[in-house]
């Protein structure tokens, strides 16, 4: 199950919820019929009755959520889609949950450590590499240095130019 | 108040003898630099320069819509982490 949105708040009193969309793809959301909430460690499905989106929140009604006091059990809740559901990806775009872990090795075939982390800023994501050492490094999400990712292997390979690791 | 355009822009003297030296050489390298301030020329496009956000550098690779931008406005000083980033429907591209 992976997260697409938190419930902010209740809207209105006819059961509306506000949802902050934690997603790269917000437009997902209007196509979605159902979505699950985690529950005392069950997931219960809440299924869609109206999705609209304003900027980068989301109002959603749920069919069973009909009052302002029932809105307000959800509160602080995530919202999940099973695995299925989740979006293809085009090439050279990765999900961040499929990178996270990926053993990194250079050009030689030296392993350098393995991938903690993404980080997005304005000109490119840059991932956090962590060596055995315990030591994090940031390499940019940039054909130059990313030579070859493969998921099905869990291996990334990159390009180690002077000042990146050291 | 906008800089003087008599002046030019403010580019590190630091910064661009090394920028200029790679180029002639055709090498490349991650410049780590604090020059925050400095302007991106269009000698930068294509490096790689770890810009420091007061806490780490933040490796930038400079394309060509960066140019004329300062270097900081490009390794933010204080980060919003997000949500989950393990668990949400999150992409990444490699550009």
């Amino acid at each position: 199950m992976y997260i697409v949105g938190k419930i902010l708040k209740p809207q209105g009193i006819k059961g509306e919820l506000k949802v902050e969309i934690i997603t790269s793809f917000p437009d997902h959301f209007t196509g979605l019929k159902e979505l699950f909430v985690k529950r005392d460690n069950h997931w219960q499905t809440c299924l869609v009755e109206n999705i609209r989106i304003e900027g980068r929140f989301a109002y959603i009604r749920f069919l069973d959520v009909e009052s302002r006091n029932d809105a307000e059990k959800l509160r602080g809740q995530f919202l999940y889609i099973p695995a299925e559901k989740l979006k293809e990806l085009k090439e050279d775009e990765y999900y961040i949950h499929d990178l996270i872990d990926l053993e990194v090795f250079d050009d030689a075939g030296v392993r350098l450590g393995k991938i903690i982390g993404v980080e997005n800023y304005q000109s490119n994501d840059a991932y956090v590499l962590e060596t055995e050492t315990g030591e994090s490094y940031l390499i940019p999400a940039v054909k130059d240095f990313i030579r070859e990712i493969n998921l099905s292997s869990k291996k990334m390979i990159i390009n180690r130019i002077n000042g990146l690791i050291d | 108040m906008a800089r003087s355009v008599k002046k030019g822009p403010y580019i590190d003297d630091n910064l661009i003898k090394k920028i200029d030296a790679l180029n002639k050489d055709g090498k490349k390298v991650v410049v780590k630099t604090w020059a925050r301030r400095s302007t991106i020329p269009p000698e930068f496009v294509g490096h790689t320069i770890a810009v420091h956000n007061g806490h780490k550098f933040i490796p930038i690779y400079v394309s060509e819509n960066m140019v004329g931008h300062k270097l900081g406005e490009f390794a933010p000083t204080r980060t919003f982490r997000g949500h989950s980033g393990k668990l949400a429907e999150r992409v990444s591209r490699v550009k």
